[in-house]
């Protein structure tokens, strides 16, 4: 199969690429808007101390 | 019987923390690429739904996490209401966020899939309603939070919420037995569909490992804001 005949998803191209686009934008935000502030939380109350 | 007043202390919370992080961010990095890969490429299209079948191996997993999310919320609402321990009141504030969003990524992941398999975006069938409305019981969750000027009390409102809300998991759960639903039944949920699935065994692979791939990636992320809502309590 070539690179384009895949990228189709057998005509469901917006439906199949859209769902992982979502996924992958709603978990990497939460993982990376936790991960930013934990680290940022957690430098701020070490300079405290 | 687990002792769960244990758990309920922070210093003892963030050992705990300390000690899974690592395993769980082990496990989701090497389970979601083999998964993603797996769903994608080797995993074979379906005989009637083509290539959208993939659209499964997500869908799926996000209702797992919005169902599982606000089980382990109803737990901890029972614990923050009859033993008042902090730490369920901030679990609330970590889960519920998480488990609306991954609610809403069930909804539209399996409106995408809907609408080339059953020619509409939405219908009102007791599968697709029932979630909709434990996305709603999220949103009035999140809501009640912060709608009181002292944090407790609107931990407190939200835990009693949140157990009012347990009985519709099991309305989401057997809605598809109870009802006539254009939404399909459970294909692996049973003992009995487990050991009998309704499934090819290359596409029950990728779906399992993106559950525990995504289950293990929702772990960390509840466990990190967690942690974040005692650092905001301890500078109060």
């Amino acid at each position: 199969m070539d690179f384009h005949t895949y990228i189709q998803m057998g005509g469901y191209a917006l439906h199949v690429w859209g769902s992982y686009a979502l996924v992958l934008l709603v978990m990497g935000g939460f993982t990376i808007h936790a991960v930013v502030k934990h680290e940022r939380l957690k430098n701020s109350t070490g300079a405290k101390q | 019987m687990i002792n769960l007043s244990y758990f309920a202390n922070p210093a003892r919370f963030e050992r705990l923390a300390k000690t899974l992080m690592p395993v769980l961010a082990t496990v989701a990095t090497i389970l979601l690429p083999l998964g993603l890969v797996d769903a994608l490429l080797i995993s074979p299209p379906d005989y009637q739904q083509g290539d959208a079948v993939r659209i499964m191996y997500i869908h799926v997993p996000s209702a797992w996490l919005s169902m599982a999310t606000y089980a382990a919320c109803g737990v901890a609402a029972i614990i923050a209401i009859v033993w008042k321990h902090t730490l369920a009141e901030l679990f609330l504030r970590a889960a519920l966020p998480f488990g609306a969003a991954a609610t809403a990524m069930c909804l539209v992941t399996g409106m995408l899939w809907g609408k080339p398999m059953w020619g509409t975006w939405w219908v009102w069938d007791a599968r697709l309603t029932s979630v909709l409305v434990l996305f709603f019981i999220y949103i009035a969750t999140i809501a009640l939070l912060d709608a009181f000027d002292r944090p407790e009390q609107g931990g407190q409102a939200a835990a009693w919420l949140t157990v009012i809300g347990l009985v519709n998991l099991p309305i989401i759960k057997y809605s598809v037995e109870w009802w006539n639903t254009l939404h399909q039944p459970s294909s692996l949920s049973s003992m009995k569909r487990m050991l009998n699935p309704a499934m090819a065994a290359d596409m029950i692979r990728p779906l399992m490992l993106m559950t525990i791939g995504l289950t293990c990636l929702a772990a960390i992320i509840v466990t990190l804001r967690m942690k974040i809502e005692i650092m905001k309590r301890k500078r109060k």
